[in-house]
């Protein structure tokens, strides 16, 4: 399985060479862009009564639903980015190296994708600015929104200035083999660079890795995201402190999924076998595991919770929510896919990269119908128990549904272009590169 | 009922049928005689009243000319000396029969045999009042220098010697009948949308007993409104100086955060288009942000030039701060119960001190809604609840409804009295401020057929020709092009 | 002496106390700038204590920093005005 390291020259490729797949894959994420910025346009015009989303109470409908849940599952899924640069960078496990840039790209794809579902969730998205910043000297005292906007600002710019320090590396030192016509680009990000500087900037970027590590998972999906639904008194479907614990096992798990997929992708398009190893997908797959395992230990503790002394509404909620076919779909699809992972971890013959893949794609539609449910099963069993004689019914429309094609067409574009401008492998990863540990690290992940 | 035929055709009010002033009809009408019969006083009166009430709520008659016709009259039906209240209103002076003592007399009309005296009253309320008073809120509204208003938004009422008033309501829910008066009285004042019902009134059945029961539910203005705490915006606020929970519609962003945050689920959303055009809302001729310009004053000033601008236009749209949080919202942004605040700044020909609810609750016969001030012992919702609460040996604790966030003590009036009170899921901190006079539904109550269909207040039964109907959600499912449509031209924005 | 002293300290701490930790200070307060902002504290006192040092890259990560705050809300804010134009006009 040893595999060569992989040249500049191999991650400079994307770059140079355009194939015919770029420009259908770049054409189909653009037509569905577009259609689905037509059908926006629509609901911008019309209102959210395109949507079946409607009032909870003596309405009978849940005025949260897909678009909170997507909000939540793009935010679960920028957490790759940091899992990944913290296995580097904080824990030397370098076997992930070469995945790491594109995951911090991930993250900051996704971040978008989960910005612009604020938006498209919202009544007057255009009064976003003027209303919130105004305000924010208040409203960060009491609104969970306003901490959500700050910690994502914060997630969104952090990334960000590590891939900005950590670039200037790779394209200085690649700047001789670039093409020109972006030079007013590349003269940008390495404007002031010094090979002194190269140190520096290494234990900078590990200081911001240190900060992203505390901030994104434990705090922005594990924190303020959570906190959205569990601190308010209205619907005990969303209460509990188990809920921060909760949402970060699934962001987790998605964020894994991401990867896999996405790295999946590259090394297709282009030939990076040795660069992308198997052992590293092998790796990631028992990363998976481990946290889809702990998504499943988390919705233990809250049914048995729910079922066997809750308060009443609790109890009315939980039980809604077990019999609901979606929650056993999502809940049985993760078993699944555990029980593949078990097998490969066992067994590695069982393991074969189209399996991971498809059992990343799953996990990613589990985790997205477990996420939408969450927040619109929430609303329909409230504390106000009254208002069950109305009973509350959602299913998204096709309004809502395009918007999924549309920001997972977006966040493609968001990475063809990226591609073009400089190497989403880190320079580093084909420098030096140690093969040597990767058995150990093997037997920590899989154990 | 299309909008198209009220436009043209002036609609009629339901109450200006000569025949039968209940919008339900002569059915209706008589079965509140007979009960007004029942009570030993004259049914012909009351009956009479009622209908001059509903004119006076149409504006067809002034509360002088009300008071004038019927003053003699309930003096010597209800004796004097037992309803002090109406010695104590000078017909001639307006401020007095504002906060609606005359029609709050209809209320009490199967009140017999209260033997306080009113001195005994006063004293009682003096010293709860007294006692209560260190009930401090913590509070966020800042006060800027820079000679902003000094009540902007803020999360909770100012504290109690900083505040003038803090509205809440009295809801006799024995007195409740399922009529919907109230609720098509919203629909009136506000022109809110088809199944945006801000009151709202459950009928539901116990496990154990075939009796229908009502819970009338108004936005409950919560002292620790949740709504208001997590709003990103600070659209959702507290007015300070009448812990008045409100929208303003112009930085509403339509995130839906306090109607998710919200226990009582009282909020309905602007999904589409309002079925009613602002232009049709009594308003200024005036730009949102050009009544904010005009020259405000305080709390309760009304010689600033924006009280001015606002009172001879009849307003109902801006409060005293020049900002739109009354009415319906427009698109995209979230609407409630709003307990009037136009009324309540005085800039509308309806008294402040009423809502629409409880007028047409009055209006009706049956006056179950008490509105008023809770921190005023004399208001009209604290003489009700204290009316109907009575017990011999009256003790201090029971004056929880004029504020009861620092004492604790049950809810629930003393066993000895004749009925008991409770708040909405108290339990969960929001420090409503609608007491409920009746029994609390239970876990195990179940939601009902109402007794008057939502419905029969549809088109003509409403002011504006709106559809009305129970569960909104089949309605906005039509989508933007369904039935109800508008034809364009939103106005004000 | 001590010991009195220790009985006379513990007779003056509280051993329950009715506080209302809203009015003390609002939640958001100290989670926001107490504890979320922690690891951006963390990682510029990195920066600027750590070392190796080197003051101008450290200012160019806080620039970096900066204009990326700047970037992604004024670039948010001219999405809002353009939806503005287009629909709410």
């Amino acid at each position: 399985m040893a595999t060569s390291p992989g040249e500049p020259e191999d991650i400079i490729r994307p770059i140079l060479n355009t194939s015919k797949k770029y420009y259908i894959a770049f054409g189909v994420a653009a037509a569905i862009a577009l259609l689905w910025s037509a059908v926006y346009g629509w609901q911008l015009e019309e209102g959210l009564i395109v949507t079946n989303l409607a009032d909870w109470g003596s309405g009978g409908g849940s005025p949260w639903g897909l678009y909170i849940g997507a909000f939540i599952w793009w935010v679960g899924i920028a957490h790759g980015g940091i899992i990944l640069s913290a296995a580097v960078r904080l824990f030397g496990m370098e076997r992930y190296q070469p995945v790491a840039r594109m995951a911090e790209l991930l993250t900051l794809g996704a971040l978008s994708m989960a910005g612009l579902y604020i938006l498209v969730h919202m009544g007057r998205p255009d009064r976003l600015v003027l209303s919130v910043v105004p305000a924010y000297p208040w409203t960060v005292r009491t609104s969970p929104l306003a901490w959500d906007v700050t910690v994502i600002t914060l997630y969104f710019v952090m990334t960000a200035t590590y891939l900005g320090l950590t670039i200037r590396y790779d394209v200085y030192h690649l700047r001789d083999r670039l093409p020109n016509y972006l030079g007013p680009f590349y003269s940008l990000v390495t404007l002031g660079y010094s090979e002194i500087e190269e140190e520096v900037i290494e234990r900078m970027v590990w200081w911001l890795a240190l900060g992203i590590i505390v901030l994104a998972p434990l705090l922005l999906h594990g924190g303020v995201i959570p906190w959205l639904f569990s601190l308010v008194p209205s619907m005990p479907g969303w209460d509990g402190a188990v809920q921060g614990p909760q949402f970060l096992t699934i962001a987790l798990t998605s964020a894994i999924a991401g990867v896999i997929i996405l790295s999946y992708i590259c090394r297709w398009a282009y030939d990076w076998e040795h660069i992308f190893s198997d052992a590293m997908f092998r790796g990631l797959t028992n990363w998976l595991g481990l946290f889809g395992l702990l998504f499943l230990w988390l919705q233990l503790q809250q049914v048995i919770n729910g079922v066997y002394a809750e308060p009443i509404a609790g109890e009315t909620a939980m039980v809604a929510r077990i019999t609901q076919p979606y929650y056993i779909f999502a809940i049985g699809t993760v078993i699944v896919i555990l029980a593949y992972i078990f097998a490969q971890a066992v067994d590695q013959r069982q393991f074969s990269l189209a399996r991971s893949v498809v059992a990343s794609v799953l996990m990613l539609v589990a985790t997205l119908t477990e996420k939408v449910l969450f927040v619109f099963e929430g609303l329909l069993y409230p504390h106000f128990s009254l208002y069950e004689a109305v009973p509350g019914h959602y299913f998204p429309s096709l309004v809502e549904f395009s918007s999924l094609a549309g920001t997972v067409a977006l966040c493609t574009i968001f990475f063809l272009v990226i591609l073009k401008l400089f190497p989403v492998v880190e320079l580093h990863a084909v420098e030096d590169h140690h093969d040597d540990h990767e058995p150990a690290h093997d037997e920590e992940v899989s154990s | 009922m299309s909008t198209e035929d009220t436009q043209n055709d002036e609609p009629k009010h339901p109450y200006e049928t000569e025949d039968s002033f209940h919008p339900l009809g002569e059915e209706w009408e008589d079965r509140m005689r007979e009960e007004l019969e029942d009570t030993e006083y004259d049914a012909d009166l009351g009956m009479e009243m009622a209908r001059d009430a509903q004119r006076l709520v149409a504006g067809e008659i002034s509360e002088e000319e009300f008071y004038a016709e019927y003053h003699d009259d309930v003096a010597e039906e209800f004796e004097a000396d037992d309803r002090p209240l109406f010695d104590d209103v000078n017909p001639a002076n307006h401020e007095e029969i504002e906060d609606g003592s005359v029609l709050d007399s209809l209320a009490e009309m199967d009140l017999q045999g209260e033997e306080t005296s009113r001195r005994e009253m006063m004293k009682k309320m003096g010293a709860g009042a007294a006692f209560l008073g260190y009930g401090a809120y913590a509070t966020y509204d800042f006060q800027p220098a820079d000679g902003a208003p000094d009540n902007v938004s803020g999360i909770r009422p100012a504290p109690k010697d900083e505040r003038e008033h803090r509205w809440g309501m009295v809801i006799d829910l024995q007195r409740c009948d399922g009529c919907l008066a109230c609720v098509a009285g919203c629909i009136n004042e506000n022109g809110t949308s088809t199944g945006a019902n801000w009151m709202y009134v459950f009928t539901y059945e116990d496990e154990d007993s075939e009796q229908e029961n009502f819970l009338v539910r108004p936005c409950q203005h919560c002292s620790n409104a949740p709504c208001a705490k997590v709003c990103p915006v600070r659209a959702r606020h507290t007015r300070g100086k009448d812990g008045l929970v409100l929208t303003d519609y112009e930085t509403c962003i339509g995130c839906r955060y306090c109607q998710v945050a919200c226990p009582y689920g009282v909020n309905y959303f602007q999904w589409g288009e309002p079925d009613v055009e602002v232009s049709r809302l009594e308003h200024l001729d005036m730009r949102p942000e050009e009544v904010r310009q005009l020259e405000g004053g305080d709390y309760d000033d009304r010689d600033s030039e924006r009280y001015q601008a606002l009172s001879d236009a009849n307003d109902h749209v801006y409060d005293y701060r020049g900002r739109w949080t009354d009415s319906r919202p427009p698109q995209g942004t979230m609407g409630k119960c709003t307990m009037c605040p136009s009324r309540q700044d005085g800039h509308t020909d309806n008294p402040k001190g009423t809502v629409a609810c409880m007028d047409a609750c009055d209006a009706q016969g049956m006056s179950a809604i008490h509105f008023g001030d809770l921190d005023d012992p004399e208001s009209r919702a604290n003489r009700y609840l204290e009316r109907r609460t009575e017990v011999e040996d009256t003790v201090l604790e029971k004056w929880e409804g004029v504020e009861d966030e620092d004492l604790d003590i049950e809810t629930t009036a003393s066993p000895t009295s004749e009925i008991s009170t409770f708040r909405l899921l108290e339990d969960l901190g929001t420090q409503p401020n609608i007491v409920y006079l009746g029994n609390e539904p239970g876990p195990e109550t179940e939601q009902t057929e109402p007794p008057t269909p939502y419905e029969v207040y549809s088109g003509s039964g409403n002011k504006w020709g709106v559809e009305v109907v129970d569960e909104r959600k089949e309605h906005l499912d039509y989508g933007p092009s369904g039935p109800p449509e508008q034809e364009g031209e939103e106005g004000g924005e | 002496m001590i010991p009195a002293l220790l009985n006379a300290a513990l007779g003056v701490v509280p051993l329950a106390t009715k506080l209302d930790p809203w009015e003390v200070m609002p939640p958001g307060i100290w989670l926001i700038f107490g504890v979320i902002g922690l690891p951006v504290y963390i990682a510029f006192l990195g920066w600027f204590l750590g070392k190796p040092r080197q003051l101008k890259t450290s200012a160019l990560g806080v620039t970096l920093f900066l204009t990326l705050v700047t970037a992604l809300w004024g670039g948010l804010f001219a999405t809002t005005l353009v939806i503005r134009a287009m629909f709410f006009g």
